[in-house]
């Protein structure tokens, strides 16, 4: 009874708060706005986030306060939820924790490699300080893979990256961290621990739905992977297979082998189109189909946030939601700050 | 109790009289210009229109931003004393007006810009008065600099990481956005400890060196100079309010002369010009044709005319025109949309059924007239467009309440209806129902009873008004026509007799004649229309789209005879849900027991209660009677696409 009423709660907040994200006249408002100034303005009238920037003054605000607002309200917006679960005995749902930290160390490894790691500073939202497993303002120290590892121990990501240190040449410098490799570690570390944890932790048909959400979720980000290495780079086969997550759902081996086969543009859309994802899709071209699956990817979390019954579904599904809305915000916000047209925005967002 | 007739009406006059014409038009308001018929169509395309730049819109406008100025409330007022009569005196009047507050004008607007840039001082200053320290003291240092200021709450932390950097952040004050303080910082380094606050979002707020103390005596000082500023401010108010005082009467006759003549002015392009005479087409109620006729010719050489027109080519405006009963639900029907030229006014069938529907589901004396009483008060004082129709549905729900026995919940002071023994006996019952519970099958069928009249009446309106617009398909043949009567009348009666009185009616005859052959008239509708009434011309049928359509025509008719025959069930179902709320309040109020006795408490719950049953009930009834006016009722007969009646007038706003 006391599940069911938790499990109601979440719910009904989930939807309160899918009901009040930014809505597609919104967004068509705020790319027709002229500064980054307006954009504040505008968001600070919204439903939305009327409360996130009610005490801030927009005339003097910088583009980095906004997206950190918007991110640590992403991020209430997760804590207001969850209070209704018992989080210390189900780390199931400390998946956004875990995202935003692989996200920050990600991040640091980037400053890092330019040679900028005092711009991780102002990067990484400070709200995170106090849940993340790791000190951030260490880890903003950090000028190297060592330095980074050291502010990591004792945490599950040392023991994932560690093997990924760079090597040293024969002059004795040190080579530049390989990004690609500890990101695909960590996401697929961060999946593979995610299911596991529905599994352990959620209901039946909970652990269920969960699971084809993520393992759609991970279809996605691997056909991306995909699409960009082998279309846009001309990367080989075997490179891209150490760069995609080992998991799938609705994507068969011999799919997978059958994409990576292909060379251009026409040849990579007429493979991906047999896909179950793109049946009964649109004519799809080499533009939109990166945006077909990120938008069918939004659509399902719509769908499951107003018609799943399994709270940590819903759940999951509003955070991917939100964060997808703060994406968008941040793409029209540098699109006001670097002049592109209204139309040119828009078609960045994700709706 | 109608759709004003109307007249279609040519004004023809000379075009230096046209102004007078238009201004007597609006004076007379009920003029409306008819801009798509041609008013000169005999004179073989010699008429032109009048295109001339409108010199009173400069200072109409001029008008309204000196009464702004002054905070003079404009609106229409007779301006036959203004001593201002052409555009050289109204000129020579706004500009002395002009002088003389444009000066006060720009110092206000000074004045203000101060007291806010105070006032921001102020705010930042507020969140400093932790500090002890006073502000020329902090100026005097010289190797050290300082800045005031705010950093948001999201980087205050990240200040840890600068650590080994030689400054100093004092926090005084904090919110869930901002940390207020004081940064110390060593002249030599400014350079890079002001991009490192930068970096972190910090807002430097600067201190004016006029301001001395600590940070609690430099607020004082802030408060004073503020005050200094406003009792400046209120003085220049103070002069402008004696200009608008001396100045209010004869600008609201200025502006409402100038706004009368800009918006006549506008007008003009109405007229089409031959020669030397102007011609405007409109409409006027017929009955003020008379009238409108003499006020026009009362102007030298001006002349209003009847024209003849089609009625289906040329679509009139609509005005509604009913009683004192009827004339406040003309509300609900502008909501629906009016109706057009050719068919009915709906209002007194909407009030009616609408007073009857409230009634029957809100039944009781007391609250139906409370609510009454409510509606009056709301008239009276409020003027507010739902208070005259609270009044009637009020009264109409103390009549039912007379046979339900209901006064305020209370079911002893009036004798129920169904506890009458010829009642009770010719339901089957052999003694009185305790409750309106127990003859709850009866209140339903009853609903349903009315529901199945006003649908049937509905029809017969919608056979009345095709016949009336010649759509003699729609009214043999339509779902709402003479075939869906029989058809729906037929059913509805012989269930009615062979399930309620044991009288067999479904004989071979019966089906045939008044079943089946109207249901086989509504599915070949189209074709026997083409062959019929010579319509659909252009249509070719073949046999697959005959049954095509026809399936369709009665699966959709079907639907919809038995949703809106169902629908009406909800008027019994509120009936229930009536006297159930109140069922309750007497449990609260402890009055359903046995030799209970009325006190305060009770006499408190039954007012509460009372109160929230009129609030959400009454609101709830209102509203699903309005949804079977709209759905159920006006969807068989009436389409609302007329167009409203909107003679010519100065607009003011």
């Amino acid at each position: 009874m006391l599940y069911d009423l938790q499990t109601n709660s979440i719910v009904a907040k989930a939807r309160a708060i899918l009901g009040r994200c930014l809505t597609a006249e919104d967004y068509k408002q705020l790319i027709n706005r002229k500064s980054v100034v307006e954009v504040a303005s505008y968001l600070k009238g919204t439903e939305r986030f009327r409360k996130a920037l009610a005490n801030v003054n927009e005339q003097s605000m910088h583009r980095g306060q906004i997206e950190n607002l918007i991110n640590r309200d992403v991020f209430e917006n997760y804590e207001r939820l969850v209070k209704y679960e018992p989080i210390d005995s189900k780390s199931f749902y400390k998946f956004i924790l875990r995202r935003q930290e692989i996200a920050q160390i990600m991040n640091a490894i980037m400053y890092i490699n330019a040679g900028q790691p005092d711009h991780f500073l102002a990067s990484f939202p400070a709200f995170l300080m106090q849940h993340a497993s790791f000190s951030l303002i260490e880890l903003a120290k950090a000028r190297d893979f060592e330095q980074l590892l050291a502010v990591l121990a004792g945490t599950p990501y040392a023991k994932i990256i560690e093997k990924y240190a760079p090597k040293q040449n024969s002059a004795g410098e040190r080579a530049k961290i390989n990004f690609t490799d500890c990101e695909v570690a960590l996401y697929a570390t961060y999946y593979q621990s995610l299911l596991q944890d529905a599994k352990d932790q959620l209901s039946k048909s909970a652990a269920q739905e969960m699971e084809t959400t993520i393992l759609r979720a991970v279809d996605f980000r691997n056909l991306i992977t995909i699409f960009r290495m082998r279309v846009t780079f001309g990367k080989s086969p075997e490179l891209i297979r150490k760069r995609i997550i080992p998991l799938s759902y609705k994507i068969t081996k011999s799919q997978l082998e059958g994409l990576l086969k292909q060379n251009t543009a026409d040849e990579m859309t007429t493979e991906m189109v047999k896909l179950a994802y793109f049946r009964t899709a649109p004519k799809l071209d080499w533009g939109s189909i990166e945006r077909s699956m990120k938008e069918q990817a939004h659509s399902y979390y719509i769908t499951l946030v107003r018609m799943s019954v399994n709270a940590p579904v819903v759940m999951y599904s509003l955070m991917q939601l939100l964060e997808q809305e703060r994406q968008n915000v941040t793409i029209i916000i540098e699109g006001i700050r670097y002049g592109l047209a209204p139309a040119e925005i828009e078609k960045m967002l994700i709706l | 109790m109608a759709i004003e007739k109307m007249s279609l009406v040519s004004v023809a006059g000379l075009v230096n009289t046209l102004d007078d014409v238009i201004n007597k038009c609006c004076e007379i308001g009920c003029f409306q210009v008819e801009t798509s018929i041609d008013a000169v169509q005999d004179t073989q395309g010699h008429a032109r229109v009048l295109v001339e730049s409108n010199h009173y819109s400069v200072h109409t406008k001029r008008a309204y931003n000196i009464a702004r100025n002054l905070g003079v409330d404009l609106y229409a007022v007779d301006y036959s004393a203004l001593e201002l009569n052409d555009i050289s005196e109204y000129e020579e009047y706004t500009q002395k007006i002009e002088t003389e507050i444009g000066d006060l004008a720009d110092n206000k607007k000074k004045l203000s810009d101060k007291i806010s840039e105070l006032s921001e001082i102020k705010l930042q200053i507020e969140h400093l008065v932790g500090m002890k320290t006073d502000f020329s003291q902090l100026f005097k240092c010289e190797t050290i600099k300082f800045r005031f200021g705010r950093i948001p709450t999201d980087s205050f932390p990240k200040l840890e990481y600068y650590s080994d950097q030689p400054f100093i952040f004092k926090a005084f004050n904090q919110d869930e956005n901002y940390v207020w303080g004081v940064c110390f910082l060593p002249k030599n380094k400014s350079d890079v400890i002001d991009q490192i606050l930068e970096s972190l979002y910090f807002e430097r707020t600067i201190i004016p060196g006029y301001l001395q103390g600590n940070p609690q005596e430099a607020l004082e000082t802030l408060t004073n100079l503020i005050d200094i500023e406003q009792k400046a401010l209120d003085d220049i108010d103070g002069r402008l309010e004696d200009i608008s005082v001396e100045e209010e009467q004869k600008l609201r006759m200025l502006y409402s002369k100038l706004k009368a003549l800009d918006s006549s002015f506008d007008m003009r392009r109405y007229a089409s010009v031959i020669g030397n005479t102007f011609y405007i087409m409109g409409f006027v109620p017929k009955r003020l044709f008379e009238t409108f006729a003499k006020g026009i010719s009362s102007i030298n050489g001006a002349t209003a005319a009847e024209k003849e027109f089609d009625e289906m080519e040329t679509e009139p405006p609509i005005k509604l025109r009913n009683n004192r009963i009827f004339r406040p639900f003309e509300m609900f029907v502008n909501m629906y949309g009016l109706p057009k030229y050719s068919g009915i006014d709906p209002t007194p069938y909407l009030a009616i059924t609408y007073i009857l529907l409230f009634g029957m589901m809100f039944g009781d004396v007391g609250q139906g007239l409370l609510i009454s009483l409510f509606g009056l008060l709301l008239t009276k004082y409020k003027k507010a467009a739902l208070g005259p129709i609270m009044t009637r549905i009020g009264l109409s729900s103390a009549f039912f309440g007379i046979f339900y026995g209901s006064v305020f919940g209370f079911e002893s002071i009036i004798k129920p209806i169904f506890h009458h023994e010829s009642v009770y006996k010719l339901l089957g019952y052999s003694e009185a129902p305790e409750n309106i519970f127990q003859v709850a099958i009866y209140v339903l069928l009853i609903a349903l009873g009315v529901g199945v009249a006003l649908i049937l009446i509905s029809m017969l309106l919608n056979i009345k008004i095709a016949f009336k617009q010649k759509r003699l398909g729609d009214a043999v043949l339509g779902v709402n026509g003479i075939a869906g009567f029989l058809l729906y009348g037929s059913v509805i009666v012989g269930a009615a007799l062979t399930m309620g009185l044991g009288i067999k009616v479904f004989n071979p005859v019966y089906v045939i004649l008044l079943i089946l052959l109207p249901a086989l008239a509504i599915f070949l509708k189209h074709p026997l229309e083409a062959k019929v009434f010579k319509l659909h011309h252009d249509e070719k049928f073949t046999i697959g789209s005959i049954i095509g359509m026809g399936f369709l025509e009665m699966f959709e008719s079907a639907i919809s005879y038995l949703s809106n025959t169902v629908s009406f069930l909800r008027v019994g179902g509120f009936v229930l849900s009536h006297a159930g709320m109140m069922l309750v309040v007497a449990q609260l109020s402890g009055m359903n027991k046995e030799g209970a006795t009325f006190g305060i408490g009770a006499l408190f719950a039954y007012i509460i209660g009372n109160a929230i049953v009129i609030g959400i009930e009454g609101f709830l009834v209102s509203i699903q009677g309005l949804r079977l006016e709209f759905y159920e009722i006006f969807s068989r007969f009436y389409d609302g696409s007329g167009r409203p009646f909107e003679p010519l007038s100065i607009e003011f706003n």
